[in-house]
């Protein structure tokens, strides 16, 4: 089972124990950009369609866990009708300001052409979702004007290297 | 990884979603592709955290259901569920499957009881659960008020 680790983080695969924690930052108003809130049910989807994609496509999303607890979310992301693989993370509202986002996606962008040969990899980010979009800066992603087929509303980043 | 659970009846193969399985969910969604993966990947996913879930129900390779213990987080207990997809209805498939999940949630799952949550509409269902031994305990479920909660007794399956 892949486990990552960084300087202050294990990115692991989600289990029962992290519900709480994702229910309750998806309850939140923090959760805006990404599709939140929601409630109970919608979240439970998103919870356990995550965990769903792992033994499907042998990759998918990863809990971030630091030394007091679960702090977020990243992981990659590749519904088959879509043209692009997708890296995606969110931080829980108590430990965003603190660079866990941009530590964890580095890992995962490191780690995907070890299961993955996409020809390039995409974050899929609100315009107005402006940490987000530093999140992206910083991993040296790029946007170009392109906007989601999927979701207007969203830009297309796009990651250098992804192919290599 | 884990072999999957695979379960038997006289005319029915039981098993958990799989990668083989992604056009059938895209057929019970129609166009909706994103709610067809949702729905593929959660069921999936339900099995990865909870080591239980939905099972798809086949007479000989063609899909004719699915049949599940469901426990949402938002539910109070373990429900027993099935659908029939609709060519395939009348045939008794249903009950034959639940009984084979029920029996094997029974043996497998520490709760202390399994049951269906029935929407006082569906007289079909209600049938089924009949057939399966379980009773209509006439009280709702927090999260639904238009369903009763019919109760598996242990070991009647």
């Amino acid at each position: 089972m892949t486990v990552l680790a960084t300087d202050r983080l294990t990115l692991r695969r989600m289990k029962m124990d992290d519900w709480p924690a994702y229910r309750d930052f998806y309850a939140s108003s923090a959760a805006a950009f990404v599709s939140g809130p929601a409630d109970e049910k919608t979240a439970w989807r998103m919870f356990s369609g995550q965990a769903g994609h792992w033994p499907l496509m042998g990759f998918g999303w990863f809990m971030l866990e630091s030394a007091s607890g679960p702090v977020g979310t990243c992981g990659l992301h590749h519904p088959p009708y879509q043209a692009d693989l997708e890296i995606g993370w969110l931080t829980f509202e108590m430990a965003q300001g603190k660079g866990y986002a941009t530590e964890a996606a580095r890992a995962v962008l490191e780690w995907a052409p070890t299961v993955t040969s996409a020809p390039r990899i995409v974050s899929y980010i609100e315009s107005g979702n402006g940490p987000s979009k530093r999140v992206a800066e910083k991993l040296g992603a790029r946007f170009d004007g392109e906007m989601a087929a999927h979701n207007p509303a969203c830009e297309v980043w796009v990651h250098a290297g992804a192919a290599a | 990884m884990k072999q999957a659970t695979i379960l038997r009846t006289d005319r029915l193969t039981l098993s958990p979603p799989a990668a083989r399985d992604w056009p059938i969910y895209e057929g019970w969604h129609g166009d909706d592709r994103d709610d067809a993966w949702a729905e593929f990947t959660g069921d999936i996913g339900h099995w990865v955290v909870l080591g239980f879930g939905w099972f798809l129900v086949r007479a000989g390779e063609k899909v004719v259901g699915s049949v599940g213990l469901h426990f949402p987080p938002a539910h109070a207990e373990v429900e027993l569920a099935w659908n029939t997809d609709e060519d395939h209805r009348g045939n008794g498939y249903a009950p034959e499957a639940a009984r084979a999940v029920l029996s094997w949630g029974q043996s497998r799952l520490d709760v202390p009881r399994i049951v269906n949550y029935i929407d006082r509409d569906n007289t079909a269902s209600q049938a089924v659960a009949r057939k399966l031994g379980a009773t209509n305990s006439r009280s709702a479920p927090s999260h639904d008020a238009d369903c009763d909660i019919w109760v598996h007794a242990e070991g009647v399956a």
